[in-house]
């Protein structure tokens, strides 16, 4: 039996994990949460979100433009890998200007999760 | 530049309120002068941390010499501020009296200010009291009122002065701590002068010296080999109230004093705050510039004694400032010890309002010890005060910016704070997020930095060529970002 | 040209009001100090906003682009990188630019300043105030100590990180348990800093149990709970946190210990920013620190409106913008209605004639708006000073309840909404004055 928060929505529901094969869930208020349950016992996963150096086209400086692009997972990948993922995105570029969906990376590691940019960052600063 | 040939003819050991004004006042004469300031910024002492008032002389007895420059020197500052265009204003003293049995210590004021020569100054009945100052407590008794009392900003004050004085020639270093202090011959001259250095291996020779240090003046007379006294920093505390503070009264209020301290005062700033405090602590550590929690209690309920509508709610910062105590008096002397050294040390209140009849003073002192004095014919008293976008009107800031965007785009909001007077800042030296936040009043309003300091920290980078490691709250270790991603 | 409204800040709510205006045929203009749409989103860079309102879990900028890009395919003017330095009232002596006005009202007068276009006067008919919030310093919660460099509230260190790209420190203390401290625990912990605890002074955290989960559990950061924060130590930048737990509602000094860090990240909560309010004459509730506002959210200076953080504080985004949404169509509703008439009809007390005054009663910190009107269907938000698992939100005229609505999970960091009927008010004397209240109930 394991005690979980669930975090699919700010309700955070306290589930309780019963042990395998079943994974039985109770505590939780819809099925997002029996699901989430189920998933942190057996293969808990996480969305990822971070930022990546801004990098500017050739010839361009402002130092008024943001230094970061912010991105995210598409989909959770495992726990035990954000770390991993995050320190990798803290050191890629993205050069601007970008559109919330451009593809930073795609299908990371094979695990089915790409990472898109979250921002629309113009170059021209008003 | 310092440069290690020619000494200078003057070097003031720190730059507040007493180390500044001796160094523009000295500026108009054909002088060398070095200033050298031991934290990252003029002002960073005890000038920048106290109650900024401009005293009405009678909180003293005649026979000091303390009590007879604070009159002197307050009734200098009207052309100062014509000449310098710092804020000050003569708002008014009260001290006021709660209780009957405190009219004794009232009347005791009042004829100290009658002795002293203090302009105007009035014993006044409850009424009087009440209609000179209506947010006074329903229970004074009574009090006393000096019209001619005022409020500076007293880093402002300093600015302006050192301005004037490095506009006039002076040369000011920053960041230099006087650990040494030896007598070596002039190869050029013949003459014995002053070696100086500094902590962090700089050197400067000057033909006389000024101990201006203020908390550390002992420690400098040390160096020298002079004096041997002992200064016990002494802790004021205060609390900053927002700017539309109910209790903000519209002249300084007193209390009666006590046989330590002037007591905890109520003062409507010059640019719109109000401070309450300050407390009157010994501590043992010349850096303990800490607040303490049940200090803050005593001066909240102290401000209500006086302004009852002083409420907590508007409590927008609280900070604290050490007194350079030293006896009873000021010791402003040539030491009897080193040669050529003025001691100018234990310049607890009235400093301030002193300050200028102080640098009269020690020019004296210099004359009369034989250095000589002849006028700078370039010698120019005056500093342009820095525009303040805020302050103008549609129209007039309209032309500004026009000639100016940086005038068009605020940075601090709070305070209204344009990006052309940062850069300014900068441009003067003050590089720091405090050396900005003291020359500008960016930071200082009701957010307290939370919407422009990002914003600053890009300026000052922009402007200096600084690394993000180097960017410091108020120079020395004081380093504001610890990485970058 | 005059602008029918105005919209002070380019946030969600000013984007969500300006979007509502325009969707009824008025012209708007937007203004924003930053150089970017979407107020304090784009910093938001977690995930969690959008779930009611888009039915997907987005980030803080991706929720921005939306409204970003309504606003840009409706093609309402916006003005960055701007100030509004003031806002004057009409002066029926000067009137209205435009022969079309026909009452004697005239226009609001905003004065704007940028580098880019200078000092300008704006002329509009009605503002809406969306400027959002500050964040709670230091100085207001009157932590002691020293005075050292280090110390950053939550929003400016997460500006600072992702958006200018720097770390403000490597070990740090986060005092507050809000939402804001515990992502901004995550966040310095992704970025390669140490947190090294959470110090909150209440029995509960003030942030979600799924951001305690996903935020400190996730990372072995220590919660403190009962723990009063004493003083700050470090001369010039910090080394230290003083905390001390809590015995009866007072510090046990005796067991105060310090937690070595050198940053302090504070997140004690946020204050509505009504700097240009109060300048403008604009009556504050000193409940919310925001704007008293009636039923319409129209405050009581007649025209002015207000929405969003500006407002008072809340918790989701989404609810924002329907507020705003709201506010937006009450502007063009003052707007629209016969221009003879002149707006505010006040009664004593600054409300509406015609308005029911809410104050608010057991257990219940605030209402927005505080008053209500007699017939219109409207919403009520408010929130409850204790959490409770089950309650009973109540508005009583005297004895008798007018209106309740049964809620769970009742937690003072969730803003509850009460949608009141059309009518439902109708039967009330003319100078009824309700009170709300949030009553627990023991029953599942």
């Amino acid at each position: 039996m394991a005690e979980y928060v669930c975090v699919v929505c700010p309700r955070g529901c306290a589930l309780m994990v019963g042990d395998g094969p079943d994974y039985a869930v109770t505590g939780n208020a819809c099925p997002r949460g029996a699901a989430y349950g189920r998933s942190e016992a057996t293969d808990p996963k996480r969305t990822v979100t971070a930022t990546c150096r801004a990098v500017l086209p050739e010839g361009v400086s402002d130092p008024r433009l943001p230094r970061r692009v912010p991105v995210r997972t598409t989909v959770p990948i495992p726990r035990a890998r954000v770390g991993e993922l995050v320190a990798a995105l803290l050191r890629a570029e993205v050069t601007l200007p970008t559109r919330v969906g451009d593809v930073v990376i795609a299908d990371w590691e094979g695990t089915g999760a790409s990472v898109i940019v979250t921002r629309d960052i113009a170059l021209t600063v008003e | 530049m310092i440069s290690d040939n020619t000494p200078f003819d003057v070097a003031i050991v720190g730059a507040g309120v007493s180390g500044a004004s001796i160094a523009r006042r000295l500026s108009r004469y054909r002088l060398r002068i070095a200033i050298l300031e031991r934290e990252a910024d003029v002002s960073f002492g005890v000038s920048k941390a106290n109650s900024g008032i401009v005293h009405g002389g009678f909180h003293h007895a005649s026979g000091f010499l303390k009590t007879r420059l604070e009159i002197e020197g307050a009734g200098m500052f009207d052309q100062l501020q014509r000449e310098l265009g710092f804020p000050f204003r003569r708002c008014g003293i009260l001290v006021a009296a709660l209780h009957p049995d405190e009219m004794r210590a009232v009347e005791h004021l009042y004829s100290q200010g009658l002795a002293n020569g203090a302009p105007g100054i009035e014993l006044c009945s409850r009424e009087r009291m009440l209609a000179l100052e209506p947010k006074l407590s329903g229970e004074t008794v009574g009090g006393l009122y000096a019209p001619s009392g005022g409020i500076v900003e007293p880093y402002r004050y300093v600015f302006s002065l050192i301005e004037c004085a490095k506009k006039n020639g002076a040369v000011l270093e920053t960041g230099f701590g006087v650990s040494t202090a030896s007598r070596v011959s002039d190869a050029r001259s013949g003459e014995t002068v002053w070696k100086i250095d500094s902590f962090d291996g700089r050197s400067v020779r000057a033909r006389w010296a000024i101990n201006a240090a203020g908390l550390r003046a002992d420690e400098v007379s040390r160096a020298f080999g002079a004096e041997d006294f002992e200064i016990s920093p002494r802790k004021g505390e205060y609390f900053l109230l927002d700017k539309l503070a109910e209790g903000r009264p519209s002249r300084v209020v007193f209390p009666v004093p006590s046989s330590v301290s002037k007591g905890m005062l109520v003062i409507p700033t010059v640019e719109g705050t109000t401070l309450i405090g300050p407390t009157a602590d010994p501590v043992p550590d010349k850096d303990d510039f800490s607040t303490t929690s049940r200090r803050l209690a005593d001066i909240v309920a102290s401000a209500r004694g006086l302004v009852p509508s002083v409420s907590e709610r508007d409590v927008i910062t609280s900070f604290a400032g050490l007194r350079p105590a030293l006896g009873e008096d000021f010791f402003i002397a040539s030491s009897s010890v080193a040669p050529r050294l003025i001691q100018v040390a234990g310049i607890q209140s009235p400093g301030l309002t002193a300050s200028p009849a102080v640098a009269e003073y020690v020019k004296d002192l210099l004359l009369r010890d034989g250095l000589e004095l002849s006028e700078n014919p370039s010698y120019d008293p005056m500093v342009r005060a820095p525009v303040q976008a805020r302050t103008l009107s549609p129209e007039d800031l309209a032309e500004l910016v026009a000639k100016d965007p940086r005038y068009g785009n605020v940075v601090c909001r709070c305070e209204g704070i344009s990006e052309a007077e940062i850069v300014e800042a900068i441009a003067h030296g003050h590089a720091t997020l405090d050396g900005v936040k003291f020359y500008t009043r960016a930071q200082m309003g009701r957010c307290q930095g939370g919407f422009c300091t990002h914003r600053i920290i890009g300026i000052i980078m922009r402007e200096t060529g600084l690394s993000y490691d180097m960017i410091t709250k108020r120079g020395g270790q004081s380093a504001v970002l610890e990485g970058e991603l | 040209m005059t602008y029918d409204a105005l919209i002070v800040g380019a946030g969600a709510a000013g984007m969500a009001a300006a979007l509502s205006l325009a969707g009824r045929g008025h012209s708007c203009a937007i203004v924003d100090r930053e150089g970017f749409m979407g107020g304090i989103l784009p910093q938001c860079i977690h995930s969690g906003f959008g779930l009611h309102l888009f039915g997907e879990e987005l980030t803080g900028p991706e929720f921005a682009a939306r409204l970003e890009t309504e606003v840009a395919l409706a093609g309402i003017p916006t003005f960055l990188n701007t100030t509004v330095l003031s806002i004057e009232r009409p002066d029926p002596a000067r009137g209205s630019d435009d022969p079309r006005d026909s009452d004697t009202r005239g226009a609001f007068r905003a004065l704007l300043s940028s580098s880019i276009d200078g000092v300008r006067s704006v002329e509009c008919r009605s503002v809406v105030l969306a400027m959002g919030s500050r964040e709670r310093n230091r100085g207001n919660i009157r932590i002691a100590g020293d005075r050292p460099a280090g110390i950053f509230t939550a929003g400016l260190a997460q500006r600072l990180i992702n958006v200018d790209g720097y770390l403000p420190g490597k070990r740090a203390v986060i005092i507050g348990s809000g939402d804001i401290g515990l992502i901004m625990a995550r966040r310095l912990s992704l970025s390669g800093a140490k947190v090294e605890a959470v110090v909150e002074i209440a029995r509960y955290p003030s942030g979600l149990a799924r951001n305690i989960a996903q935020c400190l559990d996730d990372f072995g950061i220590p919660l403190y709970l009962s723990h009063a924060t004493l003083r700050i130590v470090g001369k010039d930048r910090v080394t230290g946190v003083e905390v001390a737990p809590l015995v009866n509602g007072a510090p046990n000094v005796d067991r105060a210990f310090t937690i070595p860090c050198d940053t302090v990240l504070l997140s004690v909560g946020l204050i509505p920013e009504n700097e240009l309010s109060s300048r403008m004459g604009v009556p504050l509730n000193p409940a919310t620190n925001g704007a008293s506002v009636d039923s319409r959210l129209m405050t009581a200076v007649p025209g002015v409106f207000a929405c969003g953080n500006a407002l008072h504080i809340h918790d989701l985004v989404d609810r924002v913008v329907g507020e705003a949404t709201r506010a937006g169509s009450f502007c063009a509703d003052w707007l629209e209605r016969s221009r003879g008439k002149t707006a505010g009809e006040r009664g004593s007390g600054g409300q509406i004639l015609g308005e029911i005054s809410v104050r608010a009663g057991k257990n219940v910190r605030y209402t927005v708006p505080s008053s209500l009107d007699r017939a219109r269907a409207q919403t009520l938000s408010t929130r409850s000073m204790v959490p409770m698992d089950h309650g009973n939100f109540c508005l009583r005229d005297g004895e008798s309840v007018v209106f309740e609505k049964k809620l769970s999970w009742v937690r003072p960091g969730e803003m509850i909404f009460a949608e009141i009927p059309e009518g439902a008010l109708g039967s009330l004397r003319t100078d009824a004055a309700l009170e709300a209240s949030i009553d627990p109930e023991e029953t599942a």
